[in-house]
């Protein structure tokens, strides 16, 4: 009766390192997964706020428009958004542009742990002094590169698909 | 000698009945073993499955959610693109690549819009420009494509227009079927 408890111990012991150690491998496992999900959402939160600002301009309020996309982004386009910002305001004024819009849809082209390709559809208005400054639809397909910088997804390119 | 026998058994033996400190050490080894097992089996087994949300938009991996998006693409592609010519066997084609309930609708549509692709001879083709992953899980997933269109008619030119589909997938038995396309 005791070597057959004695056994099932010994079994119960073995069966519980080794499922301690498949358990830990299957946290790390997790965590693993759950960092890799939790980085396209930063990406995908990223991309829309800097597309969202970008179709979202008005003359009455252009530096802040300006700024607003300037937040958003790093490296080249960054220098070529706000070197041109001061030409950008003054179209803007001109035509007295108020360009409104959502991003529809975004989603990823690609990632890794420090860049991602992001596509995203926008649906919106642009209504200047050629339209009577009434809105006319205006709907945009993005393309967006972006590295993390800093612990922040930052966009380094912004192109037109079309 | 009879009684030397008796001591020599020592505390293991069972004279009055009971059960001995070693093996209720044992059992309570046992029972607490078998609880941690038990812990770990139910943790192993639990399901890693979350549904898809803002903060985790893709919870699946990569190769699952690349060959959805990817077989999104090939069928968009293929569902788009018919003519005049053979309308309703391209119609009929098209729908082996959807879900049920889909192809009801699909149906619907391409029956509205026969007479006018006979009447002017069209033919429309569409080309996938890039694809990418909105949100997935193990059983679904929506891709974002833009898209290329080709639309011929008889006596005109070919026109091309870019616009853009959200496109959901469904996980089947047969693989990943179209069950809506969303195009604004």
């Amino acid at each position: 009766m005791d070597l057959a408890l004695l056994v099932l111990v010994v079994l119960l012991l073995a069966g519980s390192v080794a499922g301690g150690v498949l358990a830990w491998q299957a946290r790390e496992d997790r965590a693993d997964a759950a960092a890799e999900q939790e980085r396209y959402g930063a990406v995908l939160a990223a991309a829309r706020a800097e597309a969202e600002a970008f179709i979202n301009l008005r003359y009455d309020d252009a530096q802040a428009s300006i700024d607003q996309v300037a937040d958003g982004a790093t490296g080249e386009f960054r220098e070529q958004y706000t070197s041109s910002s001061e030409r950008v305001i003054d179209e803007l004024r001109r035509d007295e542009s108020v360009m409104e819009g959502d991003v529809l849809h975004a989603g990823v082209v690609s990632i890794d742990e420090g860049s991602a390709t992001v596509i995203a559809a926008t649906a919106g208005t642009i209504a200047t002094r050629q339209t009577d400054n009434q809105p006319v639809e205006r709907n945009f397909q993005l393309r967006l590169e972006l590295v993390l910088d800093d612990g922040r997804w930052l966009t380094d390119d912004l192109q037109f698909v079309d | 000698m009879t009684d030397g026998s008796r001591a020599s058994r020592g505390p293991s033996s069972e004279p009055t009945g009971h059960p001995t400190r070693s093996r209720v050490l044992l059992a309570a080894a046992a029972v607490l073993l078998a609880g941690v097992v038990g812990t770990e089996v139910w943790y192993l087994a639990g399901s890693d499955d979350v549904e898809p949300s803002a903060e985790r938009p893709v919870v699946t991996g990569t190769v699952v959610q690349r060959s959805a998006v990817e077989s999104a693409a090939r069928s968009t592609q293929e569902i788009l693109s018919y003519g005049f010519e053979d309308f309703d066997a391209q119609v009929d084609d098209a729908t082996t690549k959807m879900t049920e309930p889909f192809a009801e609708e699909f149906r619907q549509t391409a029956a509205g819009d026969k007479g006018r692709f006979v009447k002017q001879r069209i033919t429309q083709e569409v080309r996938v420009v890039t694809s990418a992953v909105v949100t997935a899980s193990e059983e679904e997933v929506q891709a974002l494509l833009f898209l290329d269109q080709y639309v011929a008619r008889a006596g005109e030119g070919t026109s091309v227009t870019l616009y853009r589909a959200l496109v959901t997938v469904r996980r089947s038995d047969g693989g990943w079927l179209v069950s809506d396309i969303e195009t604004e």
